[in-house]
């Protein structure tokens, strides 16, 4: 009772903080360097796009914060789900349905298994015991307003979303001339990964 | 839409020999009839000495559009990757053998990081560097976990890859930061600049992550945590080439990183950058010295020493900052890689010969302090000898190669004006002088504790060390040859 | 012309002078521990017969032509720094020419003896010790040989390294380990100085070459301004007394000057005669050879002369008092040789290149005579250095007492003025007359140096006759003097050859504008010309009365140490009474005397320097120096062990903040 107590009044805190910067991040910060002409009401693709981007951010943080290993792997379906609703979003296609494909439908279902299928994962609810809550504000607070003060302040070169239209030709026509090179390499990546994963799961090595 | 040339494939010849190798060791596991597994190591030296000699003859250039660029610099950036490789190669047949443990797949991991290091000193592109740091680093993670006797090396593999993944997931946001600011990830456009006025906050963030993201590969202050841990637990062959290989590479693209940074943030002097970049290089200095002082364990000893002398490579990577003496700084850089990569692998190696054979689960606390040490003058005057001139090559002692690439850096550091630091890194290295010393006089002074043994040796090791040896001898006695090679080298970056 | 056809036989044989000692090492190294005793022997004497066969054959080079041969051996490049090319290359002029002799000649005298001085060590300890010697003659050949900087500081190092494993020989126990870091620690500051001196010296001339440097200097005046490089804006007796400076930093480290001479004394208290000697006769030289070689860019910074000149006069008068307390028998010529070197410093540091020089050589003759003596004494005494328990050994060792003798009269110049009197004289008169640079801008350095080392020499005469005193004459006061030996034949024969030279080296020194007056002068005049003419040193018109005062001032300090601690024996009045009649009131009356000087000189020179040796020595640096480098680099390696427990989410977030500052500092600028 009391450590359910004292749990919900730690992410009370937490969300408080949280809520507490970003208020005064767009009340007071944004205002003053967004053009004054932009004061625009939202429109309901700007609302999808803001509930998606809010999804994979409390994925995260689920994945970060949740003492279950379990849970921590929903909190990444979410956070891996919302990720590909923003490639979407940038009319890119075949990102997002690789992105459901490799991450949700391969990766994190192997990574589903595993846990399942270790021994008494139920016993294990260690998750981030050594570096405190304090550290991670520190860290967080050392780190997270600075970058979101240069994505803001920064004039980024913007181009309107064009229509939807079938990326993969293109896709597939860049790596074959432009990135050819890094695209080619990266198949001695998977196969030194490969090898490497093999290495790692072996029995233990003894003289033959 | 640009088109490949028969020119730009060959200029990757090197990376591809040494990938090929890989394949070639992998497969040699599968047709294995005996259990005889010897000549791995040589076919090992045998691809490592064709792609160095093919980065000799490669036609200077860029290819791929500019993403890669096959010049004198990566030329000696591949013989120093595959000269490291080779002893490397030697030293782990030795030691493998020792405890059963020598397979093919050890030798293709090596030949695959290789492959990465060496296309790591041709990248001219973030993304090709990313691809070619990920090839290299799996490869090192897997080599890191080699042997999984005792807790250590689990455990060193772990931290390794859980904190690579960390400074991979900073070196690529960084990348995506530069990418946002200047609309291209090639080095040659990140020099020009943002692409709008206003940008530059962007591309130094992002510069700063990329930075990051390579300072921990380079293992600077504090991005160094992971050093000792991971360079005591991995298998001693392994740490050698993972001290020496990984930093070479990774200095050749962070010089090239920091050169196309000077440029994009508009000169040396008054920015940001080289103040950052000199902090860290005195802090790797410092913490680096002080913290080999009190090791007992050599591994533990050697791993700090080299964060240190990344602290002093580092250094010559901020004088090649100031274009007078540029040429001069990444010269001294690259001599200073050279020569630390035949005196880190011969010291480890040496320290390789004298541990436990490691039966499983036998993992002694004191696996490498200094009381193994000795004595061994008395029984292994040679293998004491060799030890001794690693040692002094370490410290910056004439007529060794450490102290020509010590003078070398330090002065570029002074022509740059770095007086301070200068002063600090000739301080410092004469507090190194003090633990690579003591290591000397347990060799030669201290009498052998009972019954210990006097450590594997092989034909193969002996080989590696009288290489080793030569190496460092040589380069400090006629350094001409290879330091005029490293100024040609250095003379085509700008 | 049949000199030059031996002058082009001489000149790629220099190398020799280095190779052959370094195979000794090499091979007494690797194989010495099969090959026997004998054989270890027979190489490494044999490499240094062999060596000195070489430096004298190439010493009789250097007399042909009018201002003297310089023979080169040049080599290849070694490394190159920008414009700069380093290379190996060989030097050796009339004062390379005189260090190499006496390197070689002395230090095959000292293989010599311990040969047999070692003989009770296992067949791997004696070959090692060998080993150690022959890599010391090596580098300190290459050190004197080198024709450029560089090639100097690696012949440094190298002394430094076999300094280092001759003290560490013997070490077991704690304090003799802690000899060997003190030694290691102050010897790493003095390098440090040198190295500013190399880089400022690089930085200011793009070259390390000694021919080159000469020739450049030469053009340069004091008062120029420097207009690029790290020295842009400075004048360049600014800049060059910065360079001089460090290296004089460093020559306080190698040749045991104020402040960093503590490593001396205990270094040669610590494992044999043979190591101290070789510290003595020729490593500690190696400051002296440095200012020496490098006189022409001294001249040009006086402030550097002045320091010199002080700091030696100060280092001659302050280790001279230290030396009157101490019984054991290898401290006090270990702080003799600490003094001497301080009169070394006065000379070159006042412009008197050739006589400190010169006091290097003869001094390296009788100062190897009495360690080696002394060697002989420990060795008839079992092992016992102490003074207070010897006496009387004029009768059990002849000839260990006969060579004694003559080298402290050649250090005091005590009734006869040998060697040792002519060289110091010469640097004493030198510092009170000479007109040159220095002496017009810092007026008061000469006589101030001539007083402190009129003093210092008084006290040499004074502690050296009471160690002779104390050691062979009157009774024996313990079983172990009484039945004190002689030595063996190897033993003594050295002994008398360094005697004898002690006797001969006189003629090198003798003033006065005739034949044989000024002869090394005269001799090494073509290697310190350009510093001379620099430094604007005017001939000083001879007068005698200096020379005069120097020699009863060694007379009555010697003959006031004789009696105050022979001549209260029973046994020696008589003879006393014999050779000072003037003293004679002093012995008879024993008692008062006995009291007052005990009262008068004794006691407060006793306080004065127990706490000098106490304060200087061991209090600032032992605890604080030694000591306390290493407690403060543990104490701080200490706390950042904290930070490496080894958790992984810690480093991940020591990562992250770092970033986070990093990023904080560079966007904080405005993102340049």
């Amino acid at each position: 009772m009391n450590r359910t107590f004292s749990k919900l009044a730690l992410w009370a805190f937490l969300a408080l903080l949280v809520a507490l910067f970003l208020g005064y991040f767009i009340t007071r910060v944004l205002p003053d360097y967004l053009p004054a002409g932009r004061a625009v009401p939202p429109r309901l693709g700007d609302l999808v796009f803001y509930a998606c981007a809010a999804a994979t951010v409390a994925g995260a943080a689920g994945v970060a914060f949740s003492r279950n290993i379990v849970w921590s792997c929903i909190g990444l379906l979410i956070a891996l789900l919302g990720t590909a609703a923003l490639y979407v979003f940038l009319s890119a296609d075949f990102l997002a349905v690789a992105q459901l494909l490799v991450y949700i439908g391969g990766v994190l279902v192997l990574i589903l298994f595993a846990v399942m299928l270790t021994n008494r994962i139920g016993e294990v609810n260690v998750s981030n015991q050594s570096l405190g809550l304090g550290g991670g504000l520190a860290v967080f607070a050392a780190v997270a307003p600075l970058l979101m003060l240069v994505a803001v302040l920064v004039p980024w070169p913007v181009r309107p979303p064009g229509p939807m239209a079938p990326t993969t030709a293109r896709i597939g026509d860049e790596f074959l001339s432009t990135w050819l090179l890094p695209f080619e390499v990266a198949s001695v990546v998977l196969l030194a990964t490969l090898v490497g994963a093999v290495v790692m799961a072996r029995k233990e090595l003894k003289a033959d | 839409m640009p088109t490949v040339s028969s020119q730009d494939v060959l200029a990757l010849a090197p990376v591809a020999i040494l990938a090929l190798g890989g394949i070639a060791l992998l497969l040699s596991e599968v047709f294995l009839t005996s259990g005889k597994r010897g000549y791995q190591a040589f076919l090992t030296v045998l691809f490592a000495a064709t792609a160095g000699l093919t980065a000799f003859g490669a036609t200077p250039g860029k290819v791929f559009a500019g993403q890669a660029t096959a010049d004198a610099f990566s030329a000696f950036v591949t013989i120093t990757v595959s000269f490291g490789l080779a002893l490397a190669a030697l030293v782990s047949a030795s030691w493998l053998d020792a405890r059963g443990a020598e397979r093919g797949e050890f030798y293709a991991l090596s030949l695959f990081a290789a492959s990465g290091m060496s296309l790591l000193g041709m990248a001219s592109d973030l993304l090709v560097a990313f691809v070619a740091i990920e090839i290299m680093s799996l490869s090192t993670y897997a080599l890191a976990a080699w042997m999984r006797r005792g807790k250590k090396p689990a455990e060193a593999a772990f931290k390794y890859f859980i904190l690579g993944a960390f400074s991979s997931a900073l070196l690529l946001y960084g990348t995506s930061l530069v990418f946002g600011a200047t609309g291209s990830t090639l080095l040659s456009d990140v020099a020009r600049g943002p692409l709008q006025a206003g940008g530059s906050a962007l591309l130094s963030a992002g510069l700063v992550l990329v930075a990051a993201g390579l300072a921990f590969k380079v293992a600077a202050v504090p991005f160094h945590v992971w050093t000792p841990d991971v360079y005591e637990g991995a298998p001693t062959p392994v740490t050698a080439f993972m001290a020496a290989g990984v930093k070479t590479a990774a200095f050749a693209i962070l010089a090239r990183t920091v050169l196309a940074a000077y440029a994009a943030t508009g000169g040396a002097a008054d920015s940001a950058f080289p103040r950052v970049l000199a902090v860290l290089a005195l802090l790797t200095m410092l913490v680096g010295n002080l913290f080999a002082v009190p090791q007992r364990s050599v591994k533990r000893m050697l791993a700090y020493s080299s964060i240190a002398h990344a602290g002093y490579l580092l250094l010559g990577v901020l004088a090649a900052g100031l274009p007078a003496v540029r040429e001069r700084a990444l010269s001294g850089v690259l001599f200073y890689l050279a020569s630390y990569t035949a005196s880190a692998i011969g010291a480890f190696a040496v320290v390789g010969a004298l541990e436990s054979n490691g039966q499983p689960g036998d993992e002694p606390a004191d696996a490498w302090d200094l009381e193994r040490l000795a004595g061994l003058s008395r029984r292994r005057p040679l293998l004491a000898f060799a030890m001794t001139v690693f040692m002094l090559s370490l410290a910056g002692v004439p007529p060794t190669a450490g102290f020509v690439a010590k003078l070398l850096v330090f002065q570029a550091a002074v022509g740059a004006q770095y007086l301070a630091l200068a002063v600090v890194g000739v301080l410092t290295s004469a507090l190194g002088a003090y633990y690579y010393l003591r290591v000397v006089v347990y060799m030669y002074m201290r009498p052998a504790a009972e019954g210990e043994p006097a450590g594997v040796t092989s034909p193969v090791l002996s080989v590696a060390l009288a290489v080793a040896v030569a190496a460092v001898v040589v380069l400090g006695i006629g350094s001409e040859p290879v330091a005029s090679l490293a100024r040609a080298a250095a003379a085509v970056v700008r | 012309m049949a000199h030059s056809d031996a002058i082009q036989v001489a000149q790629p044989l220099l190398w020799a002078l280095i190779l052959l000692p370094a195979a000794g090492a090499l091979v007494n190294g690797f194989f010495g521990r099969r090959l026997g005793k004998g054989n270890v022997a027979l190489i490494a004497v044999g490499v240094m017969v062999a060596a000195f066969a070489v430096a004298v054959f190439a010493f009789f080079q250097l007399f042909h032509g009018e201002h003297g041969t310089v023979l080169r051996a040049p080599g290849d490049v070694w490394f190159r720094v920008g414009n700069t090319s380093v290379s190996f290359g060989l030097l050796f002029d009339r004062l390379s020419g005189t260090l190499s002799l006496v390197v070689t000649g002395v230090g095959a005298l000292i293989h010599v003896y311990s040969t047999s001085y070692m003989s009770h060590e296992d067949d791997f300890g004696y070959a090692r010790f060998l080993t150690y010697l022959n890599l010391f003659v090596a580098a300190m050949m290459t050190l004197v040989l080198g024709d450029n900087l560089a090639l100097t500081f690696m012949g440094w190092e190298g002394v430094g390294l076999a300094s280092y494993l001759l003290i560490g020989f013997w070490y077991t126990d704690k304090q003799k380990a802690f000899c060997g870091r003190k030694a290691f620690i102050t010897n790493r500051v003095g390098d440090f100085g040198f190295l500013i001196g190399f880089f400022a010296v690089l930085s200011l001339f793009g070259t390390g070459d000694y021919a080159q440097l000469t020739q450049m200097a030469g053009k340069l005046q004091g008062g120029q301004l420097i207009a690029t490089g790290p020295f842009a804006g400075w004048t360049v007796t600014a800049a060059l007394t910065l360079a001089t400076l460090g290296f004089f930093v460093g020559c306080t480290g190698k040749s045991a000057q104020l402040p960093l001479y503590v490593w001396l004394p205990d270094a040669m208290a610590g494992p044999t005669p043979v190591s101290a000697l070789i510290h003595a006769a020729t490593m500690v030289t190696a400051g002296v050879y440095l200012v020496a070689r490098t006189s022409f860019l001294f001249a040009l910074a006086p402030a550097s002369m002045a320091v010199v000149t002080t700091v030696g006069a100060a280092t001659a008068l302050f280790s001279a008092l230290i030396a009157f307390a101490q019984y054991d028998i290898k401290k006090v010529l270990a702080y003799s040789t600490v003094s001497q070197l301080g009169f070394m410093f006065i000379g070159v540091g006042s412009g008197a290149y050739f006589a400190g020089v010169l006091h290097l050589v003869t001094h390296a003759f009788f100062k190897a005579c009495l360690f080696l003596g002394a060697g002989s004494v420990m060795h008839g005494m079992h092992e016992d250095t102490d003074i207070r328990n010897m006496g009387g050994l004029r009768k059990k060792m002849p000839w260990t007492h006969l060579t004694f003798l003559v080298s402290t009269i050649a250090i005091t110049g005590f009734v006869v003025p040998l060697s040792g009197f002519f060289s110091k004289d010469a640097i004493l008169a030198n510092a009170l007359f000479a007109h040159n640079a220095m002496s017009d801008a810092y007026p008061w350095v000469g006589p101030l140096a001539y007083v402190l080392g009129s003093l210092a020499a008084a006290g040499t005469a004074f502690y050296m006759m009471r160690l002779y005193a104390l050691t062979f004459a009157g009774e024996p006061r313990t079983e172990a003097a009484r039945h004190a030996h002689e030595s063996s034949p190897v033993m003594w024969v050295p002994l008398a050859v360094l005697a004898f030279l002690a006797v001969v080296a006189a003629v090198l020194g003798l003033p006065g504008n005739w034949a044989l007056g000024e002869l090394f002068g005269r001799f090494t005049h073509p290697v310190f010309a350009q510093a001379i003419a620099t430094a604007h040193v005017e001939e000083h018109a001879a007068t005698a009365w200096p020379f005069i005062v120097a020699w009863l001032v060694a007379l009555v300090a010697g003959g006031l140490g004789y009696a105050m601690f022979a001549g209260n024996l029973k046994s020696i009045p008589a003879r006393f009474v014999e050779v000072f009649p003037a003293l004679t009131r002093f012995a008879q009356d024993k008692f008062r005397v006995d009291e007052l000087y005990q009262w008068l000189i004794i006691r407060p020179l006793q306080v004065i320097s127990r706490f000098l040796w106490k304060v200087g020595d061991a209090l600032l640096i032992d605890g604080l120096l030694v000591n306390g480098t290493a407690r403060a680099a543990m104490a701080f390696a200490r706390l950042f062990r904290t930070l490496q427990n080894g958790d992984v989410q810690r480093y991940a977030a020591l990562m992250a903040v770092a970033v986070g500052v990093i990023l904080w500092t560079v966007l904080g600028r405005g993102g340049n």
